[in-house]
């Protein structure tokens, strides 16, 4: 009698198995799984494409967000994945691609999409500057065009009457009306805890700088100028007495967000400890009216949705203003750009995805001008890197007046990024902005305790050094040619 | 005992013999079975490991030769070792060594002498004594995630308690977080503050295990306290420290989460872990054989300062029975 119970139970033990791997299998041709960098955009939009797609095809997608998958990635790309597809920020997938870890996309950018193809819908400068290909082959889609720079409070801006800057100038004096007011956020405090409105908020994730600089840097570079330090043809692309203007643009920043006088009075325009504070924290101090503006991107109203009170806040994007010296066009208008936010951002297939051609035929499904709006307006206004004629059909509720100043700022900007597939960059011995460390110097600068001089000149220094030993190293990874 | 040879048959001698062969067949199988498990993970998971790994160190990627696609491993000599060793001398190199060791000092000459006389006094069974091993034991047993948004909050400049005492009496609270060496001088503090609690643990209990008459006939001799810290517990737990302080002294190597967890990654606040963990993480292959000579050269080069500084402490107490 025990033997038979024996027998049973391990029956019934090697069947729970093979029914724990049959669910494990999936068909080839009805289930997707679409891992995605679970962030500012939220995961709306995925249920939302998920249940269209559905309806359309019969195909069930598993939605996957996730904080960890930029980590998990090369894992995932390494040892084999049951994703099908993968979407995130700051994927290494030049060198997964010439592994064959990572699914060439050649017949997805020549599939049927609003009557062209998928190619054609793709943002031309994203196809010129974001290099989606590599060895001749496409390998990943773009996922966001994102904006990022200045958000402000519009609602304050209204109350008190101040003016959207265009210029440096304007800029500069609308931070200093806005000190002068010493406008009192919370005047039942006690003395001590009582705060007056900032012209800024930021926080620790100092890089939320660059969008506001690395555009001035554009505007003064050009884009033109730009892409050809992306080539990185010799070290004196970084010489800080020569051509490369970021060193400027980062004066400008300097001077203004630097405690410094103005007529005899010592004026600070950011939030006490600034650089200190926990990026929530900093964006809540915003949205509760203790500043004016605040460097952002385009995720920032989805991010704070339900937190922002709308008696007290409205959230814009502003173009960023000119700056003096800026790049004119043949009307001696100030070219408009806008830095790409989320420019290396990658949508990929992997390799061993079990279902390669229906992630595909997702993807050209999202790709369609319905669906890229479908995929806004569940982002309150994050734009995927494809052309929108207009943001028709999207429902009102969800289309803010801070979704329409991003559309706005794509439509009328020429877009471009950082993104570079120079050998030395592909092998992290150099970045175009600040050191190949990740180390940007924003705190250090706004505080007085470092100069742009010094850590510029320092930076050329080593780049001059280490240039040709690096150059070589680098080529003889990627090849010469590349 | 001859009895009972005699008692058995010839028979009975071949069956028992059988039993016993296949008892000592049933044993032999039993630790082989027992210590495959544990020896191939040991000669897969460490072995292969780190020989594939040493193997890499003097390798380099090629993943492009001549316009075509080859991906393949060869050998690059002493490159990586150079290149690693070059990073020392950078700017940055010799920053993350720095933040390193500092978390030596805080942990070996700041931690551990605040453990011991905590230690001593909370044995002593000083007022509340109870509720302070909690209090020291506490930040152990709470997730680090957890730990460093609080203790991140305590010094916020708009809304933690700290910052607000400074404003009470009309002062700007400094910038903790944002400003490297600040920021990482933080960090040590919760270091102390976190890890202070697991020391005092390990202390105790070597504490405790000393014989109660010692300290009686400390009493009878009336010895100050001082004294009897100085000159009957700490030879006495002498070995606890060593181990400790041995311990500390591996943190240059090993702290990790602390900088992740309090300043997200800052780079600044990069120790020799932490930058390794970064550059594995990233999917660079090609940059992985620098970054593990990185790691290997800094091994070699602190384990002869392990073994002596180990070597040091054994003889400054001799071992003691007890």
């Amino acid at each position: 009698m025990k033997k038979r119970i024996s027998v049973i139970c391990a029956l019934a033990f090697v069947f729970a198995l093979f029914c724990g791997t049959a669910v494990g299998c999936k068909s080839e041709s009805h289930e997707l799984k679409l891992t995605f960098y679970d962030g500012g955009y939220g995961s709306a939009w995925a249920y939302a494409l998920a249940a269209k797609y559905e309806e359309e095809t019969g195909v069930h997608i598993t939605v996957d967000p996730s904080k960890t998958v930029q980590a998990d990635a090369p894992n995932m790309l390494q040892n084999g994945t049951d994703s099908d597809i993968i979407m995130s920020h700051g994927i290494s997938w030049e060198l997964p691609a010439l592994q064959g870890r990572i699914e060439p996309l050649d017949d997805l950018y020549a599939m049927e999409c609003d009557g062209g193809t998928v190619a054609d819908r793709i943002v031309p400068e994203i196809i010129d500057n974001g290099k989606l290909k590599f060895d001749g082959k496409y390998y990943k889609l773009p996922w966001t065009n994102g904006v990022g720079g200045l958000v402000y409070n519009k609602k304050m801006f209204d109350e008190h009457g101040w003016e959207v800057p265009t210029t440096y100038e304007e800029l500069a004096t609308l931070c200093e009306t806005i000190e002068k007011a010493a406008i009192v956020v919370n005047p039942n405090a006690p003395q001590q805890s009582r705060r007056t409105v900032k012209p800024f908020a930021w926080s620790s994730e100092t890089y939320y700088w660059d969008y506001l600089v690395f555009d001035w840097w554009a505007q003064l570079q050009g884009i033109d100028g730009i892409n050809a330090i992306k080539n990185l043809e010799s070290a004196s692309v970084f010489d800080p007495d020569g051509t490369y203007k970021f060193t400027e643009a980062l004066k400008l920043w300097t001077d203004l967000i630097r405690p410094h006088e103005v007529n005899g009075i010592l004026r600070d325009y950011c939030i006490e400890d600034s650089s200190g504070r926990d990026y929530m924290s900093a964006q809540n101090d915003f949205i509760n009216g203790y500043a004016a503006m605040m460097p952002n991107a385009q995720w920032f109203e989805s991010e704070m949705r339900d937190n922002i009170d709308p008696e007290v806040c409205e959230l814009m994007m502003m173009s960023a203003p000119a700056v003096p010296g800026a790049k004119t066009d043949d009307n001696g208008n100030v070219i408009r750009v806008s830095y790409q936010v989320g420019g290396g951002d990658s949508i990929i297939i992997p390799a061993s995805a079990p279902n390669k051609d229906e992630a595909k035929r997702f993807l050209a499904f999202m790709m369609r001008e319905e669906n890229a709006k479908l995929f806004t307006e569940r982002t309150l206004g994050v734009m995927l890197g494809v052309k929108y004629d207009n943001l028709d059909g999207i429902a009102d509720r969800y289309l803010t007046k801070f979704a329409h100043s991003v559309f706005d700022i794509n439509k009328n900007s020429v877009k471009f990024n950082l993104y570079s597939q120079n050998n030395m960059v592909l092998n992290n011995k150099i970045t175009l902005e600040w050191a190949d460390t990740g180390i940007n110097e924003y705190a250090a600068l706004a505080a007085g305790t470092k100069e742009i001089k010094d850590i510029f000149d320092t930076r050329y220094k080593d780049i001059t050094a280490g240039f040709d030993t690096w150059k070589s190293e680098s080529d003889a990874i990627y090849g010469a040619d590349n | 005992m001859t009895n009972t040879r005699i008692g058995v048959s010839g028979g009975g001698l071949v069956s028992l013999r059988k039993i016993k062969k296949r008892k000592d067949i049933f044993e032999t199988c039993f630790i082989i079975l027992m210590l495959a498990y544990p020896l191939l993970h040991f000669a897969v998971f460490w072995g292969v490991v780190n020989f594939n790994s040493i193997v890499r160190t003097f390798q380099r990627y090629v993943a492009i030769e001549n316009g075509v696609v080859v991906n393949k491993w060869v050998f690059a000599g002493l490159q990586n070792f150079r290149n690693a060793w070059n990073s020392f001398s950078t700017a940055d190199g010799k920053r993350i060594i720095i933040n390193s060791i500092g978390y030596m000092i805080v942990s070996n000459f700041i931690s551990l002498p605040l453990a011991i006389i905590s230690s001593y006094f909370l044995f002593k069974k000083m007022p509340l004594a109870k509720v302070f091993r909690v209090i020291f034991f506490l930040p152990s047993i709470i997730p680090i995630v957890v730990l460093a948004t609080v203790y991140r909050f305590q010094f916020d400049s708009q809304i933690g308690p700290i910052s607000s005492i400074f404003r009470l009496f009309g002062a700007s609270p400094p910038n903790w977080f944002g400003l490297y060496p600040n920021s990482q001088y933080m960090i040590y503090l919760y270091c102390i503050w976190a890890g202070l609690g697991y020391n005092v643990l390990l202390l105790s209990g070597a504490i405790g295990r000393l014989p109660e008459e010692l300290f009686e006939y400390s009493k009878l001799e009336g010895t100050p306290l001082m004294r009897e810290m100085f000159g009957i517990v700490i030879p006495l737990i002498w070995p606890t420290i060593t181990t400790t302080f041995l311990l500390g002294l591996t943190s240059v190597f090993g702290v990790m989460l602390q900088p992740m967890m309090i300043k997200q990654g800052d780079p600044m606040v990069f120790t020799i872990a932490l930058r390794i963990y970064n550059s594995v993480g990233a999917a660079n292959e090609a940059a992985r054989p620098e970054i593990i000579a990185y790691g290997l050269l800094l091994s070699v080069l602190a384990l002869p300062v392990i073994l002596l500084v180990r070597f040091i402490m054994e003889r400054i107490y001799s071992d003691v029975e007890f």
